[in-house]
């Protein structure tokens, strides 16, 4: 099976790579989904593991570029029981696991694109030009890690998996650029093919040997010897090179840590799923088929939270900026262009909306997915936002922020949040820190503290607590 | 696609970005102090030490030709970007990733928010799924260099039975050696000789172990990064001979070091300016060196970052693949075909011919070059009148403009800033950026530009940034000519610096007349060959090159060989500590 559209030579070599050969050993097929087999873990009232621990949480960041429609977001009552507007119509069955803040914004610096991303995701935003690296003001990086890894640095060693990324529309010049690690230097790579995304989740889990081995990387063993030696390099050169270096092959070592993790100490009792690949799926540029992929990524993405492979996800639906063309709801201009010279129109309505019914389809999938007395998406809550909320205008105001899932019961889910001085107030970031505490890891503050260029501590310390349940 | 401000100004479209009255107003008449550069603009007052041209330490100079006044930088360790991985690997392989191993081999991506990729591969952290990734590789990589072992002189007759086996510590040392770019040390010959016997399904398979061994000196961070250490000297810290093979050959070629490198770098030559130039001249010969300047100036004036989905197909319907092939083949083959003949870098702003296939010409509105002269299909064509030099090339037009459009606004910071090395302000934290309501009256694009300078916060900035797109309105956001725009006759004249122009041609020879477009490129060159964002520091190499630039009649070739053989290229601070990236000063 070619799954890529460009041409591929020397067939005779095809099978060469370990995770082309588990996958074939795995065989194909349609979508076959793995039995989140956690129930045998489970105690006898399903709501926690059998050695007394609570369920696990799991948290993700829902991520598009363009902002949105207030006309068409915003719900006109509060509480619960709300009206679905336009946009959010694709969760109507599902209101009840949807928390809904609007009314709050962030603390601006700088209009742009790249510096609304920081904000939204890691309310951390640095045009410092004295930084080696950084240069000058356009270089717009941000210091604090986005709130997915913050959550993933809270939970790592535990799954193994400390984050999975998957993106989806990878038109738009920041794509990938979503989540990243303290100092805004290491940025999650969004796997954007699904059988990588297979591969990625399930190749050091199934480890079928080759009957001869010769193709590397299926011995456990030898594997682990290789390991070894790698991680031996890389500490040795820490004590050589400079304290930025240095840090850089930490964050080097904390990769093959988790390989290690991988080959060392982890079982599964979850079903390796079939290779999700359907004969017709072709497109893995995203512009033809990209609410198949999504569906595809969503179905992989809710087994590998099912299964406990990680409990942290970042999903870029699209990037930054993003440029993709939604000819599926008839608009032929790519997103950026449309969006500054349409940004409140019927077709911007249309975009928000088809973009959150493949958000609604990931929620889904995770809600069918049986745990204890209830699904994975009890357990779970997922952050939907978007680096604008008027990108056509670029700016924070009333903010889009979307939560789905009810975080083991931690979230008032069903709610719509309104601030009661919309407008007026930089509570924004509250509101991530509020769902981060909710999937329980105890965060004392989120943000940056002493904002750079005369901008106020955007660093927040207080939940809202109407959300909180 | 284009840098920050660039496309702060690309997404605010034309009329959005207001800055405050004082914009520029310290500089106005002072020309010379854009970019903070003036020093290097004619080169007098700093050339003045000799230290630029004749390799021998001149007066005023310290040893091994480093100016008295030199102020060295930190070094950082460069991650090899996705290309360089897969170059290295051919190199010593004879293996290519894509074509060959039939899987991809996908890497953790290059950092491109900085002009030159070095830059970024300089502070790029590999994040969980990279370390991934170039496991995958290795692994993939390995397992096709023993599935066919004659294709590697290290392995023919080499059969593996323990960790002592001679053939195995030669093969770990040979390879090794080629893709670490140094010498191996007698506990890294150890350490992975020992994987020959580590243990498997519960006793050892020595050859299976030697596969492991080769694969994991490519998973080595010893492989993947080009870590920096240095060496004292005085109180300055110098690049060790095998960092500078490794530095020359990623700089010059994009790819690892050859064995006459290594050798040299073994035989201690690589520790002096004459040795660095002289493997520097004898990698400029070598065809790889215009790739590279291809490759330079392509990051240079964004061409490399523009891609066939970043245009409009409803605003372009002529726009495809193929056209921008063709774009960039004629870009590829303009550089090269200067660099190979040595000419004067003033012509890539006032050339009269480019290259171009019969399409090509056509699109253009060219008579086609002749056929016996092409290669790969283009040959040499006279510009006419309405093209002039490189930066009207569609490549460099369309690369410069939004998807749907020309702006002379993207066009007037790209001039200003990537021509120019000139700095466009950014717009200030409280600008109101919000797009005003459009009248529904038809204008021109000059006219919308006109009205946003009557409001003075704007007009500050504008009057300096617009004239110097306005002049290339004539090419459409693809670079194709045309004689009006929404019917509205096109009007490309204005006025920069009291210069006036009345037609692209103006600008082509402003720029190429002008000393800060060749101190431009010479300092673009430091900056990508050190992976740095330049600093004040800098000012004296960058005076220093753009002298040697100016004695060579613009050479590209001289200026390379000047830039590696540079202090601020072979030497850093004794420290290499820096400050960490969102670390508390």
């Amino acid at each position: 099976m070619n799954h890529r559209a460009k041409p591929r030579h020397s067939v005779q070599r095809q099978s060469l790579s370990r995770r082309t050969f588990l996958r074939g050993a795995y065989g194909t097929g349609a979508v076959c989904l793995g039995l989140p087999l956690l129930d045998i873990m489970l105690g006898d009232h399903g709501d926690a593991l059998a050695q007394g621990e609570a369920l696990p949480k799991r948290f993700g960041i829902w991520y598009w570029g363009g902002g949105i429609v207030h006309s068409a977001w915003v719900p006109t009552t509060t509480g619960y029981g709300w009206e679905v507007p336009y946009c959010l119509q694709p969760f109507t069955d599902m209101q009840d696991y949807v928390t809904l803040v609007t009314g709050t914004n962030h603390r601006n610096s700088s209009p742009g694109h790249i510096p609304a991303r920081g904000i939204a995701l890691s309310n951390s935003h640095d045009p410092d030009t004295s930084i080696e690296g950084v240069g000058t003001w356009r270089g717009q990086k941000h210091p604090e890690p986005s709130a997915d890894v913050l959550v993933a640095d809270h939970v790592s060693g535990q799954t193994p998996f400390s984050s999975v990324e998957v993106g989806i529309c990878r038109t738009g010049p920041y794509k990938s650029n979503s989540s990243w690690h303290a100092g805004g230097t290491t940025f999650n790579n969004h796997e954007e093919v699904p059988t990588e995304l297979y591969d990625r989740l399930f190749s050091d889990l199934g480890q079928i040997p080759d009957p001869d081995y010769s193709v590397l990387g299926t011995s456990r063993d030898l594997s682990k010897s290789m390991l070894d030696v790698v991680m031996e390099d890389a500490k040795k050169l820490q004590g050589k090179v400079g304290a930025r270096d240095k840090a850089r092959l930490e964050q080097h070592l904390e990769g093959l840590r988790e390989i290690e993790l991988r080959l060392e100490d982890f079982t599964t009792s979850c079903e390796v799923p079939g290779v999700p690949m359907p004969a017709n799926y072709q497109d893995n540029s995203s512009e033809e088929q990209k609410q198949q992929k999504s569906e595809l990524m969503s179905d992989l993405l809710a087994v590998a939270m099912a299964c406990d492979l990680s409990r942290v996800f970042s999903y870029e639906w699209s990037a930054t900026q993003s440029t993709t063309h939604y000819w599926e709801v008839g608009v032929f201009q790519e997103h950026h262009e449309y969006n500054h010279q349409n940004p409140q129109g019927q077709g911007m309505m249309d975009i928000t909306q088809f973009i959150m019914a493949n958000f609604a389809y990931l929620a889904d999938a995770l809600r069918q997915m049986p745990e204890g007395a209830g699904n994975v998406l009890d357990n779970t809550l997922i952050v939907g936002t978007s680096e604008h909320a008027v990108s056509g205008a670029h700016n924070y105001t009333d903010h889009p922020l979307i939560m789905v899932g009810r975080a083991g019961g931690a979230i008032n889910a069903g709610l719509h949040y309104r601030h009661p001085d919309p407008g007026n107030n930089f509570d924004c970031p509250k509101a991530m820190l509020t769902a981060i505490r909710a999937v329980g890891v105890p965060l004392e503050s989120y943000g940056q503290v002493g904002g750079p260029g005369g901008v106020a501590d955007r660093v927040v310390t207080d939940s809202i607590s109407e959300l909180e349940a | 696609m284009v840098g920050g401000v660039s496309k702060t100004l690309a997404a605010a479209g034309l009329l959005t970005l207001c800055v405050g009255p004082g914009c520029y107003s310290g500089l106005d008449g002072d020309a010379s102090s854009i970019g903070g550069e003036s020093a290097g603009a004619d080169g007098a007052d700093d050339g003045a030490d000799g230290g630029a041209d004749g390799g021998d330490d001149g007066a005023g100079d310290g040893p091994d030709g480093v100016p008295d006044d030199f102020e060295p930088s930190p070094g950082s360790m460069r991650r090899l970007t996705a290309a360089q991985y897969r170059n290295s690997i051919r190199d010593v392989f004879g293996l290519d990733i894509e074509e060959d191993l039939g899987v991809p081999v996908d890497l953790d991506l290059d950092e491109e928010s900085a002009m030159f990729r070095s830059i970024g591969a300089s502070y790029v952290g590999t994040s969980p799924s990279g370390v991934e990734k170039y496991r995958d590789a290795a692994f993939a990589i390995a397992t096709a260099v023993f599935a066919d072992p004659d294709s590697q002189p290290w392995l023919v007759g080499c059969v593996a039975t323990s960790a002592d086996d001679a053939c195995v510590r030669d093969a770990i040392v040979t390879v090794g050696t080629r893709l670490w770019r140094r010498p191996l040390d007698a506990d890294e010959v150890d350490r992975y000789a020992a994987l020959v016997d580590a243990p498997f399904e519960g006793g050892v398979d020595p050859q299976l172990g030697f596969r492991y061994a080769i694969a994991a000196l490519i998973e080595s961070p010893n492989f993947v990064y080009l870590p920096i250490v240095g060496e004292d000297v005085g109180n300055l810290r110098r690049y060790t001979g095998f960092e500078m093979a490794s530095r020359l050959s990623y700089t010059l070629w994009n790819t690892t070091p050859d064995d006459a490198l290594l050798e040299s770098a073994a035989a201690g030559e690589l520790v002096s300016r004459e040795g660095v130039e002289d493997q520097a001249r004898r990698m400029l010969e070598d065809e790889r060196a215009a790739d590279v300047l291809v490759r330079f100036f392509g990051e240079a004036w964004n061409v490399d970052r523009i891609a066939v989905e970043l245009k409009n197909p409803e605003a372009f319907p002529g726009w495809d693949q193929a056209l921008l092939d063709s774009f960039q083949t004629e870009f590829a083959l303009v550089l090269r075909d200067h660099f190979e003949g040595d000419a004067d870098a003033r012509s890539l702003f006032d050339a009269s011919t480019t290259w171009a296939s019969p399409e090509l010409a056509q699109w253009y509105g060219l008579t086609p070059g002749d056929p016996a002269a092409a290669q790969d299909g283009f040959s040499p064509v006279e510009l006419g009148e309405q093209r002039h030099g490189l930066l009207t090339t569609g490549a460099v037009l369309a690369a410069n403009s939004p998807s749907d459009r020309s702006s002379p606004v993207v066009r007037g910071v790209f001039v200003l800033e990537r021509l120019l090395c000139g700095e466009a302000p950014p717009p200030p934290p409280d600008v109101d950026d919000v797009l005003p309501e459009d009248d529904g009256e038809p204008k021109s694009t000059r006219q919308k530009l006109e009205e946003h300078r009557e409001n003075p916060s704007c007009a500050s900035c504008h009057a300096l940034i617009d004239p110097l797109g306005l002049v290339l309105e004539h090419y459409d956001g693809i670079g194709q000519w045309r004689e009006d725009e929404n019917g509205f006759e096109i009007d490309p004249s204005g006025e920069y610096e009291g210069t006036t122009f009345e037609a692209a041609e103006d600008l082509a020879a402003f720029l190429a007349d002008d000393p800060r477009a060749m101190t431009c490129i010479a300092r673009h060159a430091l900056s990508y060959a050190t992976g740095r964002v330049l600093g004040t520091q800098d000012a004296p190499a960058i005076a220093e090159l753009a002298t040697t630039f100016t004695d060579s009649d613009y050479q590209m070739r001289e200026l390379m060989v000047a830039v590696t053989t540079n202090a601020a290229f072979r030497y850093m601070t004794p420290d290499p500590a820096t400050r960490i990236k969102g670390e508390q000063p």
